[in-house]
């Protein structure tokens, strides 16, 4: 593309007139905070092996079989003597049938 | 990506990079804090389009952090606000004054220009990017690339006539 004279004196502007650079004196500054940001997030490859690994484990959680109830005639739970004297005391006292 | 990678990519457009944030931030301040972001960006980036057009990857990423940038201002301050920023004269002319009064025109020049057309010149005529570049960093048309370019250039025309005319 052909430029006009105007055109080209822009270009010649942007080519010979240097323009003010503060960034070199930032360059230590910028780049240490850029790296630090960059270590904390931990880096792209984990999340696949990570994200595979806990759909093994909800796969094999749901295809689990169901434990088998126990059996209907169980014995009762053994119930300690002071709870037995406690509770007929708590019947006398509130006259409870 | 590894440190000296991203030194050699400081050392090739921070300068270009802080210009054209600073064009649409006039802050020198807010410009230094958002080339830091675009190297936090490009520190974290894992992807490959960075090692194939380093470039114009930089520039995308400053963009978008550009446009964010001023959104957020937009909605915090008024435009009379916005005034009162530093005037952006990056140019440092030494010796011949007309050189001098021509860089100093551009640049307000440049200043009063709306900011999609303003980042357009800059990035074809500062970083000679072609207009499918420009597309590609704004995330624009092509054609609207162009259109952008010929109508800024003809502003800028229009505004520095008689001073381009004093010097030829």
């Amino acid at each position: 593309m052909t430029r006009d004279p105007f055109e080209q004196q822009l270009a010649a502007l942007a080519r010979t007139q240097p323009r003010c650079d503060p960034t070199p004196a930032w360059k230590c500054e910028i780049l240490t905070y850029a790296k630090s940001r960059a270590q904390i997030r931990p880096p792209r490859w984990m999340t696949y092996p990570l994200a595979a690994a806990w759909l093994v484990v909800l796969i094999l959680e749901i295809s689990r079989p169901a434990l088998p109830n126990q059996s209907a005639s169980r014995a009762p739970l053994p119930v300690t003597p002071w709870l037995l004297a406690s509770r007929q005391t708590l019947q006398t006292e509130l006259n409870l049938p | 990506m590894t440190h000296r990678d991203l030194e050699h990519l400081y050392d090739a457009h921070a300068a270009g990079l802080f210009h054209y944030l600073h064009g649409f931030t006039r802050s020198e301040t807010d410009a230094k804090d958002l080339l830091q972001d675009v190297f936090v960006k490009v520190a974290a980036y894992q992807g490959n389009e960075v090692v194939r057009q380093p470039k114009a990857f930089l520039f995308r990423v400053a963009h978008n952090l550009a446009i964010d940038w001023l959104r957020r201002q937009r909605s915090r301050t008024n435009a009379d606000q916005q005034l009162a920023l530093e005037p952006c004269d990056p140019h440092h002319t030494e010796g011949d004054p007309d050189q001098k009064a021509w860089a100093s025109s551009v640049a307000a020049a440049l200043t009063a220009l709306p900011d999609e057309q303003r980042s357009v010149v800059e990035l074809r005529l500062w970083e000679g990017f072609t207009f499918e570049q420009i597309a590609h960093a704004q995330g624009i048309p092509l054609n609207t690339a162009a259109s952008r370019y010929r109508y800024a250039l003809e502003k800028l025309r229009t505004r520095l006539r008689p001073i381009y005319e004093e010097l030829q």
